[in-house]
This record gives structure tokens, C-alpha cells and sequence, in this order.
């Protein structure tokens, strides 16, 4: 609840909030951070594991088969997302099905699946980044953020 | 009770980690005498790169001038993957100041060059083969 919304509130309603926060169900952090670091710790297995394959089996280097390596967890995730296998993965792990790369994946396509009703252009074409919008938005500026610290602290502090 | 079992279980997850590893007395290939190509700088330089501390394996192999390294690096060293290849680069470079010297960190090299040292031992590749397959890592290496 805001802060906002807790200063307006009246004695009844206030007391009636302390009982109600007795009956509500807690929330299970540890059981969640839990469950986000197996399943996400199980997905980066899968990418170590298709990098291990890519470089093993085909002629890329360790450091150039990280691009086809995240081009089919993508599409895997994309194809789950469109079976509807990959929401009941990510309803068991919150987290850790979201912070990997194919939590930006899904978040595209399910988007895209959404609004395909509306038209390609508006529909899909419009309304596909409304959920991973925010995700470019925010890496774009951290990485701008980043680089502007990395710059400073090698060019200017001669680290 | 359950809570127990569960910081048991974490406890059990993290602490599997912090086995270590037995030492093992590693010896680098020599294939001075028995390859198609004479590789008596590769089997310096592997001995110069394996006496570094960080390094547990190395591979190498060289031909004319060019001198092809790719050491194995202990797990907790890899943070300073840039810094172990110059070292081992500069300490090849003052044993042969006129070769041109590659040292590479990256997995694939390591195993293209085990390959080709294994071939190179058993005499199973002609030496032009073995230039085509050193121009395509010099490839992987700059790429």
C-alpha cells in the first residue's frame, strides 16, 4: 500500500487494516528466491550447454557461439510461449524464468499473441514491445550509464 | 522442520563447490622429434606457459615463424583471462623475440590445437593440410 493512501485513512479503517493483515497469506520469499534460483540457474545450464555443443560441434569459437546460442533459447522460448507451456514455468518460478533472455522472448511473443486479434500493424506490430518496452528502455539507459562510469574511471582516472 | 531440510539442501548446494581438486603433475606434449613439422618452439613455449601458476594444461603448436599457445586456466583464475594471456605472451616473446606469438584462452582453440598436435604426433597429416588448418584457427583466433 502507498503512503499516500495509509495517511487518509480513518481509525475504523485502520484497525480494520491490522486485522485483515493478520488473515493475509505471506507472501514465501525464501521459498520464491528458492524456486527462482533453480529454474533460472536451470535455464543458463541448458545455454552453457547449447555454447558447450555450438563450439564442440560446429565452427564457431567459445566467444562467437554465444549468438546462436541465444537465438534458439529464444526460439524455444518462443515456442513455448506459443503452446502456453512457458507461463506455467514461469507462474512456478517468477524470476527466474523472467530475468534470463528468454523472459524478454516471452514477453514479446505473448504480447504479440495477445493483439493479433487487432491487425498486424497496430495490433501485433504496436503492441509487441508494451511489456518489453521497459526492459529496452532500462538496459539502453544502464548501459549508458555504464559506459559513461567505464569511460570516466579508464580515460580520465587511468585505471 | 521444513525449513531446516531446505537450508540443509542450500547448504549442501553450495558447499558441494568447495572441493578441490586433487593436483595432478601435468606434462605438455613434446612433439619435437616426431612431427611432420619441427615444433621445437611450440614444446618451449608450452613449457614456459605451463610454469605459470595459473595455467593447469596447455596445448601448442607452431609452424615457420607463427607460434599458436592455448593454455587451460584454473577456474577462479579466469577473472583475469586478459592479463594471464599477456604474461604468458610476454614470457614467450623474450625466449623467441622474432616469432610471431598467439596465445588464446578460448576453449575451441584449445581443441583444434589438441587435435592437431594428436595428428601431428601420429603423423596422419600432410603439411599442407596442416597449413590449411593452421590459416583457418588463425581465422577463429583473430574472429
Amino acid at each position: 500500500m502507498s503512503s499516500s493512501k495509509k495517511k487518509n485513512v480513518t481509525p475504523a479503517q485502520e484497525k480494520y487494516q491490522t486485522l485483515a493483515s493478520k488473515y493475509e497469506k505471506k507472501r514465501p520469499v525464501v521459498k520464491n528466491c528458492f524456486r527462482a534460483f533453480l529454474v533460472g540457474g536451470f535455464i543458463c545450464l541448458i545455454g552453457q550447454g547449447l555454447n558447450v555443443f555450438y563450439y564442440t560441434f560446429f565452427d564457431f569459437t567459445q566467444r562467437t557461439a554465444g549468438d546462436p546460442t541465444v537465438a534458439t533459447l529464444i526460439l524455444v522460448s518462443v515456442l513455448l510461449t506459443g503452446f502456453g507451456v512457458y507461463d506455467r514455468f514461469a507462474q512456478f518460478a517468477g524470476a527466474g524464468t523472467a530475468v534470463p533472455v528468454t523472459g524478454f522472448a516471452n514477453s514479446v511473443a505473448s504480447a504479440a499473441i495477445e493483439h493479433r486479434t487487432e491487425g498486424y500493424v497496430l495490433g501485433v506490430g504496436g503492441q509487441m514491445f508494451k511489456l518489453a518496452g521497459s526492459v529496452i528502455v532500462f538496459g539502453t539507459v544502464a548501459a549508458f550509464i555504464i559506459a559513461i562510469i567505464k569511460t570516466i574511471l579508464i580515460q580520465w582516472g587511468g585505471l | 522442520m521444513k525449513w531446516l531440510v531446505q537450508l540443509l539442501f542450500i547448504l549442501c548446494f553450495l558447499t558441494a563447490c568447495q572441493m578441490a581438486e586433487p593436483q595432478q603433475d601435468i606434462k605438455p606434449l613434446q612433439l619435437t622429434n616426431k612431427a611432420v613439422v619441427n615444433q621445437q618452439q611450440a614444446d618451449d613455449a608450452k613449457k614456459i606457459v605451463l610454469s605459470m601458476e595459473e595455467v593447469i594444461d596447455v596445448k601448442g603448436i607452431t609452424d615457420e615463424n607463427n607460434i599458436y599457445i592455448a593454455p587451460r586456466v584454473k577456474h577462479f583464475d579466469r577473472f583475469r583471462l586478459k592479463e594471464i594471456r599477456k604474461n604468458g605472451h610476454d614470457s614467450i616473446k623474450k625466449r623467441y623475440p622474432d616469432a610471431t606469438i598467439h596465445v588464446s584462452t578460448d576453449q575451441k582453440i584449445f581443441m583444434e590445437l589438441e587435435k592437431l598436435e594428436k595428428e601431428l604426433q601420429q603423423r596422419t597429416i600432410s603439411e599442407e593440410r596442416f597449413k590449411q588448418r593452421l590459416a583457418k584457427l588463425d581465422e577463429m583466433i583473430k574472429g
